[in-house]
């Protein structure tokens, strides 16, 4: 291949690559509404790209998107003429063979309700969780097996064979593509809404930002939860706490790049210098929270966002509005009163009200047990007890935390806290 | 679609209910045949006798095993079941959520073979 042909090749695919990522959510939501199978359309729609990546060498369309959404159509509708079909579907292909030769502009359709049908399938409890992660990832997002299986630290061969499962339990027990009916939809919803937390949490939690990754999970999950918004906002109810959600995770991504110093050590929310912190994500993230908080249908996402607002909208840490913080908390205790909300309400009372009283509560949860096994409340409990100079306890603490972390860097930090008590 | 809905429970719970109240139990199990028949959706639906009953058989080798008991020893066991003609999985699990059997029990909704 001489040089000007590869150089073509190349472009191609990084053409290519862009447009799988930025038209795979919606182009599988269409082929999904027409094939009613979701791995069937991904057949069609990678065979689409493949088609692409050979005839664009030759020449690039003037119309890229609509030649792929025009070339994967007449696939799918190939496809179905080789089936049995109902007679709605005929009917549906007749209508479609009519414009089988017009360009078809993608770009024109949103199909909000295919796109939707589509999360939720991925979504489906009656996928495993785990699995529900990729699959959103892969057919919504249009990351490739390779991009979700670094971002979420998993093997490949691992990846794949959830992929696999997950295709083919939605395929075999015929898991619909619809939006759930009224009585189930804020479930499901919820379920959405979790994986996409998830998806979140999982760039946010991961170490490894100077390495760099080329998929940053937590742009990714702030991209579903802006079309999740956008998909239900003819239903204030339902897209209140997607919007929710959605200032949670930008009040939480802009103080990104203030959370590690230049060794890479943590540096704890008290201590962030905030000039470091996105101002113009954050201000969004309080015009959005605003908004949402105004239509009065108040959930757990919407609260935990306020409550980061309130943090994140504070001139300084010695400013931070902790009664406010506090009674936030009440409030989402009365909606989820699981153990880590209780152990962060725990300690918003320490700031509010006085260590003392934090610890007590803290101590309150240590005996019930359900947060043995957790880090943070013994090192919690460690920095409640380092402010009120009870050194030699809050090295205790600070040991027991270590033995229970997995995370190196917060075992670091730990580490260092105790150090500096030795001193 | 045809599902098959397993009903999975502790045997014992049937030994602590009252005569009334598993009378009205019997009853919404009934209703609920009555319900899915009205609905088109009803196949089949029986209830089995307790695990006690039992037996297991094994051919191996050509030799043939019977044995005593279920084959596996379990908290739940396999109570009863209902078949069903549904549309999706969604409209399945929705005929499931509503055996009273799910309220202290598992169900268990697999599809029936087909080919494609």
């Amino acid at each position: 291949m001489d040089k000007l042909e590869e150089q073509k090749l190349k472009s191609v695919r990084q053409q290519l690559d862009r447009l799988y990522r930025e038209q795979t959510g919606k182009m599988l939501a269409y082929l999904v509404s027409l094939l009613s199978d979701l791995s069937l359309a991904e057949e069609v729609w990678h065979e689409t790209i493949e088609k692409a990546l050979c005839q664009w060498i030759d020449e690039t369309p003037e119309h890229p998107k609509a030649w792929l959404a025009t070339v994967a159509r007449n696939a799918a509708l190939d496809r179905l003429r080789h089936k049995k079909l109902s007679l709605d579907k005929i009917r549906l292909i007749q209508a479609l063979s009519t414009e089988e030769n017009s360009e078809f502009d993608i770009d024109a359709y949103q199909f909000p309700d295919q796109q939707l049908k589509l999360i939720f399938t991925c979504c489906h409890p009656a996928v495993a969780f785990e699995n529900q992660v990729a699959l959103t990832l892969h057919s919504v997002c249009g990351l490739t097996t390779d991009q979700i299986a670094q971002a979420l630290l998993l093997s490949r061969s691992t990846l794949e064979q959830r992929m696999t499962r997950a295709k083919r339990k939605i395929k075999l027990s015929n898991i619909p593509f619809v939006i759930p009916p009224e009585k189930d939809i804020e479930d499901r919803l919820e379920a959405v809404l979790q994986v996409i937390y998830l998806v979140f949490s999982a760039g946010f939690n991961d170490e490894r930002d100077a390495m760099l990754p080329e998929v940053d999970l937590c742009q990714e999950a702030t991209r579903l939860a802006k079309l999740v918004s956008e998909l239900t906002a003819n239903d204030s109810k339902k897209s209140c706490e997607a919007k929710g959600l959605l200032a949670l995770m930008m009040f939480t991504l802009a103080r990104r790049a203030a959370r590690f110093d230049e060794q890479g050590n943590i540096v704890l929310l008290e201590q962030q210098n905030r000039s470091l912190w996105d101002w113009a994500m954050i201000e969004e993230a309080d015009q959005i929270l605003s908004e949402t908080l105004a239509q009065k249908h108040v959930g757990i996402y919407q609260i935990q966002a306020a409550i980061t607002g309130v943090h994140s909208l504070a001139k300084s840490s010695e400013q931070t509005d902790w009664l406010h913080i506090e009674a936030l908390y009440s409030l989402l205790l009365q909606l989820d009163s699981s153990p880590v909300i209780r152990l962060n309400s725990a300690v918003a009372t320490a700031f509010a009200r006085g260590y003392e009283m934090g610890l007590q509560k803290i101590s309150q949860l240590e005996e019930q047990g359900d947060l043995a096994q957790y880090a943070s409340l013994y090192s919690a409990k460690a920095d409640l007890l380092r402010r009120l100079e009870c050194h030699r306890e809050a090295i205790g603490y600070y040991e027991k935390a270590i033995s229970l972390s997995h995370a190196k860097k917060e075992i670091d930090y730990y580490q260092q806290q105790i150090e500096l008590l030795r001193r | 679609m045809k599902y098959l809905l397993t009903i999975y429970e502790d045997e014992k719970v049937w030994d602590t209910v009252s005569e009334q109240d598993g009378e009205q139990i019997i009853g919404r199990y009934m209703q609920l045949v009555e319900n899915l028949r009205e609905q088109g959706v009803f196949v089949a639906a029986e209830r089995l006798l307790p695990v006690d009953s039992a037996t297991s058989v094994r051919v191996r080798d050509g030799q043939k095993l019977v044995t005593d008991g279920p084959f596996a020893e379990t908290k739940e066991q396999l109570g009863g079941f209902f078949l069903v003609d549904c549309k999706d999985l969604d409209h399945a699990i929705d005929v499931a959520s509503r055996i009273p059997g799910s309220e202290t029990g598992t169900i268990e909704v697999r599809p029936l073979w087909y080919q494609d």
